[in-house]
C-alpha cells in the first residue's frame, strides 16, 4: 500500500503540486467573502480546503 | 513587558520545524512549506489564542504578498524560457566568454557581471544554471565552475528578480520603499566587492585576487553606484538588472586597458573555437547577439515606462484590485491592526512587464524564424514545470509567517531577542536570521517574509535604525541563499557533479561565512554611526 502511493507520488508529483496550490489558493476568495458577510460557514469550508491542499502538499510537494 | 519561555520556545517552532526538514531531512521548500504552517496553525489555535477570523484575514493576506511574488518567478521563468528555446541564451554567453583573453578578467565578467546580469533578469538559481556550465568551456574545473556563480551573485539577489524579495519585505513589514531601499542598496554595493573578490580567489586564489583587484575595484563601484541611485528613487525593480548592464558595459572599456591587454595568463585553448553569433546550434541558427539581448532592453525599457513615468503609474493604477483587511484580534487580547487595502495589481504589476516582454520577443523570434513547431509548447510546458513548486513553497512559507505574526508569536521572537541580545551587537543576530532564513527556506523572498516582521519589530525595541536593521537582514539572506540546497542541486547538475552537492556545499560554505561576517561587521559599523 505504502509502496503504491510512493509509486504515484513520484509518477504524478507535479499533478499533486498543482492540485495542492489550487486548493490553497483559490478558497481565499470564498474566505474572504465568508469574513467579511459574517458567513463563518463558508469561511471555515473555505479554511478546511485550504488545510486539505497544504496536507497534500506535504504529501507531495 | 517578559514572554513565558514557553511562548519563545513555541514561536520558535515552526521556522525550526522547516529548517530541520530542510537541512537535517533534505525536505524541499513545497514539502516542508506545508509542514510548517501546519506547527504554526496547531500552536496559534492551542497556546496563542487564534480564532476563525485570526487565520482567514493571515490565510488572505497571505494570498495577496505571494501573488507578488510568484507572478514574478512565473513570468521571469517564461521570459528566459522564451529567450532560451530560440537559443538567445547560447548566444550572449558565447559573445560575453569572446571579449578578452585575460583569464581573470574573462572569468570575472562572465561569472561575476554576467551571473549579476541573469540574477537581476530572472534569479532562481538561472545565474549558476547558465553560466557554470560556461565557466566550464572556459577551462575550469567543474568544483570551481560552480563557486565562482554562486559566490558572485550574492549580492544581486535582493533588488534581482525585479526585486522579488525586496518587494516582499515591503509586504511584510509594511515600510516605505523609498525609506527601505537606501540602507539595503549600501549594505548590498559593498557586498559586491567583496563577491567580485572572492569570486576571483575561488578561480585563481591569491594570483586571481591581484589581477582581478583593479577590474573588481571599477566595477564594483560602477554597480554599487547605479543600483544606489536606482533603488533609492523608487526603480528598484530594475536596479540590478541595471547596475550589471552598466558593470557590463564599463566591463567592454576594462576589457582595453593595458594592464588587461599584457594578458600574462592567457589561456587561448580556453577561449571559444568561434563566437560569431550564427554558430549552429543542432542544425539550427542562433540568434545574432543584438537580437538575443534585445528581450531583456525591452524589458529595462519597459520598467522605465512603467514603474519610472509618473502619469504611466498612475494610469495603471486604475487596474488595480483593493480589499479592506480590518483588525482582528485573539482571545488572548492580541491585536493585529488593520492592514492598508490589500492590492492585486493585475496591470502594472512587474510580473506584468515581465509578460509583456515575453510576449513581444516571442514574436519577434517568431517571425525571424528562430522557432520550430512545438517550440511555443515547449516554452509554456517547461514554465508550467519550474513555477509550481516554488510556488507552493512560498505560499505555504508566507501562510506560516503570516499566522505567526498575527497571533504574536513573531513579537513574542522579538521581545526575546530584544531582551537577550545587547544592541551593540544585533547586527550579528540579524546577519544570522537572514542567512539562516535564507538557507532553511531557499530564498532570499522566503527569509524576508518569514523573518522581516521579527527584525523590524526588534530593532524597534532595541531603539535601532529599523530601516538598517532590514537592509542587513536582506543582504544577508540574499548572500546566503546562494548555499540553498535547490541552487546547489541545479549548479551541480550543469556540471556534471549530480551526487557531489555536499562538497559544494562545504566549499560555498567557507566563503558564505566570509561575505556573511563583512555583512554583519559592516552593519554593526553603520548602526554605531546612524
Amino acid at each position: 500500500m505504502i509502496e503504491t502511493m510512493r509509486r504515484i507520488t513520484k509518477q504524478h508529483k507535479q499533478a499533486i503540486q498543482t492540485a495542492a496550490l489550487l486548493l490553497v489558493a483559490i478558497p481565499v476568495l470564498p474566505i474572504y467573502i465568508g469574513l467579511q458577510n459574517g458567513l463563518d460557514w463558508l469561511a471555515w469550508l473555505g479554511l478546511i480546503v485550504v488545510t486539505l491542499g497544504m496536507l497534500i502538499g506535504l504529501w507531495g510537494g | 513587558m517578559s514572554v513565558a519561555p514557553i511562548d519563545i520556545l513555541l514561536s520558535a517552532l515552526p521556522p525550526l520545524f522547516v529548517l530541520v526538514l530542510m537541512v537535517g531531512f533534505n525536505w524541499g521548500g513545497s514539502k516542508a512549506g506545508p509542514a510548517g504552517w501546519f506547527v504554526a496553525l496547531l500552536i496559534a489555535l492551542l497556546r496563542f489564542g487564534a480564532t476563525l477570523e485570526v487565520i482567514g484575514y493571515a490565510q488572505v493576506s497571505s494570498f495577496a504578498l505571494t501573488f507578488d511574488v510568484v507572478y514574478i518567478v512565473w513570468s521571469a521563468l517564461l521570459l528566459y524560457h522564451v529567450v532560451e528555446q530560440a537559443g538567445g541564451m547560447g548566444s550572449i554567453a558565447r559573445w560575453f566568454t569572446a571579449l578578452t583573453r585575460d583569464d581573470v578578467l574573462r572569468v570575472l565578467l562572465v561569472g561575476w557581471v554576467f551571473a549579476s546580469f541573469l540574477q537581476g533578469v530572472g534569479g532562481f538559481g538561472l545565474p549558476v544554471a547558465v553560466v557554470s556550465p560556461l565557466l566550464l568551456g572556459l577551462g575550469l574545473t567543474p568544483l570551481v565552475a560552480v563557486l565562482v556563480p554562486s559566490v558572485a551573485h550574492g549580492w544581486a539577489v535582493t533588488f534581482g528578480s525585479l526585486s522579488s524579495s525586496f518587494i516582499a519585505l515591503v509586504g511584510v513589514t509594511g515600510m516605505d520603499p523609498a525609506v527601505l531601499a537606501p540602507p539595503s542598496a549600501v549594505l548590498l554595493g559593498a557586498g559586491g566587492f567583496a563577491c567580485g573578490l572572492l569570486a576571483a580567489y575561488a578561480y585563481a586564489g591569491w594570483r586571481g585576487v591581484r589581477r582581478g583587484l583593479p577590474a573588481v575595484l571599477v566595477l564594483g563601484a560602477v554597480m554599487a553606484v547605479i543600483q544606489y541611485m536606482l533603488a533609492s528613487r523608487n526603480l528598484y525593480s530594475i536596479a540590478a538588472v541595471l547596475a550589471a548592464l552598466a558593470g557590463l558595459i564599463v566591463g567592454l572599456w576594462v576589457t582595453r586597458w593595458p594592464f588587461y591587454r599584457r594578458a600574462a595568463e592567457i589561456t587561448p585553448e580556453a577561449a571559444p573555437a568561434n563566437p560569431s553569433a550564427a554558430a549552429p546550434r543542432n542544425g539550427r541558427p542562433m540568434p545574432p547577439f543584438a537580437l538575443a539581448i534585445s528581450g531583456y532592453v525591452i524589458l529595462v525599457v519597459l520598467a522605465i515606462v512603467m514603474k519610472g513615468i509618473p502619469a504611466v503609474g498612475d494610469f495603471l493604477a486604475r487596474f488595480l484590485v483593493m480589499t479592506p483587511v480590518p483588525e482582528v484580534t485573539t482571545t488572548l487580547g492580541w491585536v493585529t491592526p488593520a492592514a492598508p487595502d490589500l492590492s492585486l495589481d493585475i496591470v502594472g504589476h512587474t510580473g506584468s512587464v515581465l509578460l509583456y516582454t515575453s510576449v513581444i520577443i516571442h514574436v519577434i523570434f517568431r517571425i525571424k524564424g528562430f522557432y520550430r513547431p512545438g517550440d511555443t509548447g515547449i516554452i509554456v510546458r517547461d514554465t508550467i514545470k519550474g513555477s509550481i513548486s516554488p510556488a507552493l513553497g512560498v505560499i505555504s512559507m508566507v501562510g506560516m509567517a503570516t499566522i505567526m505574526s498575527n497571533v504574536g508569536m513573531t513579537r513574542a521572537l522579538a521581545e526575546w531577542l530584544s531582551q537577550a541580545v545587547p544592541p551593540g551587537l544585533y547586527a550579528f543576530v540579524s546577519t544570522l536570521i537572514g542567512a539562516i532564513g535564507a538557507f532553511m527556506t531557499g530564498s532570499n523572498t522566503n527569509s524576508n517574509t518569514v523573518f522581516g516582521g521579527l527584525q523590524m519589530e526588534t530593532a524597534a525595541l532595541l531603539g535601532l535604525n529599523v530601516a538598517l536593521v532590514l537592509g542587513i537582514q536582506t543582504t544577508a539572506a540574499g548572500i546566503a541563499s546562494v548555499l540553498a540546497p535547490a541552487k546547489i542541486i541545479v549548479g551541480a547538475s550543469t556540471v556534471g557533479l549530480s551526487g557531489q552537492e555536499g562538497l559544494i556545499m562545504r566549499k560555498l560554505l567557507i566563503y558564505t561565512v566570509v561575505l556573511l561576517l563583512f555583512v554583519a561587521v559592516l552593519g554593526a559599523a553603520l548602526l554605531r554611526i546612524i
